[in-house]
């Protein structure tokens, strides 16, 4: 491990002394707008970084826990009179009552459409031009 | 000899159960399956007509003129098929559709039953075609004839939709008066105010009055072309009598409370 890294020290020294060398010999003005460019270069990978490690997070599944579907049990909701009067009984009230629900439910379950009746689609341009 | 004879007879007896009982089996959901399975027949026959056709127009060799007449004939007539067992569905549902006036009922059978027997004369005239050409010509009568089939297809439609709610349009009218009676003798026992109820009644009368002209409007301006326009007038009267009943078990509720 020691050889390689005084490996890449030996490798990479003469380059920084290069860079360095180039660096000092910079005017004043042009040593500040450097610095500028890395510090935005910089900042700029910052950036994408972070932006990188949010995706990163957003995109992981998230572990959804189920929850048991409550079984639907279909319950008569009768309509509860507050207060009956003497004809809440009558049979003939109770009788004519039965009757308006039976065409309440044949008028919810009327098919007013009979769309299974409409006419077959069928070719009668039958031709073989010569 | 005695035992030849009653064996014959029990026979005789036996088929002419199993043919009674037939007949009154016959419903429109048979009907209805026969059509489908018909026009699934159709169907398959019209895909191999179409192939086979385009391989004659494109070869036009004589093996695959034998071939396209071959499978024009099938395709003509499963489709003479298709439209005689529909035409029955159809007559079944009028059958089986309470509503209808049986005047109107008897003259929608007078037209279908002449019809399917034409598919059923045309279909067996097929078979004679000497050529091509000869099914390209049947073929173009049944298109004739077709046009006139059509109205009466949209005649029997609109019937059948239309006596689904005339029908039950009786059946509130019958329940408005049993209403009515009861809240006479309310009246007449003086324990309950029903002047609200009186009140509403030519309301409710009302409403299944103008269901009966939508249906009535449905019911002239019917065609092929004009059929969704009928189709929505129709459903205009339904929607009427939901109302009226909706209405009507309001007024139940209502002598039902104190």
């Amino acid at each position: 491990m020691k050889n390689l890294i005084n490996k890449v020290v030996v490798f990479v020294s003469p380059y920084i002394s290069k860079i360095q060398a180039y660096y000092f010999s910079l005017s004043p003005k042009l040593k500040k707008l450097l610095i500028i460019a890395g510090g935005m270069l910089g900042l700029l990978l910052a950036m994408l970084i972070i932006a990188l490690v949010v995706k990163s997070i957003s995109n992981r599944p998230v572990k959804r826990v189920v929850l048991p579907t409550p079984a639907v049990t279909a319950l008569p909701t009768p309509v509860e009179l507050t207060n009956p009067s003497k004809y809440a009984t009558d049979s003939a009230v109770l009788k004519l009552e039965e009757n308006l629900k039976d065409n309440e439910n044949k008028l919810n379950n009327l098919d007013i459409k009979e769309s299974n009746l409409y006419p077959p689609q069928l070719d009668f341009e039958i031709n073989f031009p010569l | 000899m005695k035992k030849n004879i009653s064996l014959i007879f029990c026979v005789v007896f036996l088929l002419s159960v199993g043919a009674v009982r037939a007949q009154t089996e016959f419903s429109y959901a048979k009907a209805y399956q026969d059509y489908e399975y018909n026009l699934s027949q159709y169907n398959s026959a019209y895909e191999n007509y179409k192939l086979a056709r385009e391989q004659y127009l494109q070869f036009k060799t004589i093996t695959a003129k034998d071939e396209a007449k071959a499978k024009t004939l099938t395709m003509l007539q499963t489709r003479d098929n298709t439209v005689k067992t529909y035409l029955t569905a159809l007559r079944m549902k009028i059958k089986e559709t309470d509503g209808i006036p049986n005047a109107e009922e008897e003259a929608l059978y007078n037209r279908i039953d002449p019809e399917v027997k034409w598919y059923t004369d045309h279909k067996g005239r097929l078979e004679s075609a000497g050529s091509l050409e000869d099914l390209v010509t049947d073929s173009d009568e049944a298109k004739d004839h077709y046009t006139f089939t059509n109205l009466l297809i949209y005649d029997s439609l609109i019937n059948i939709l239309s006596g689904k709610t005339a029908n039950l349009r009786s059946v509130i009218t019958a329940n408005i008066v049993d209403l009515k009676t009861i809240i006479a003798i309310i009246r007449q026992n003086q324990d309950k105010d029903v002047s609200l109820m009186e009140r509403s009644l030519p309301d409710i009368e009302n409403k299944l009055a103008r269901s009966q002209d939508k249906e009535d409007e449905a019911l002239k301006s019917n065609s092929p072309k004009t059929f969704s326009q009928s189709q929505s007038l129709i459903q205009d009267s339904y929607l009427y009598l939901k109302e009226a009943n909706t209405y009507l078990l309001e007024i139940v509720r209502q002598i039902k409370s104190k």
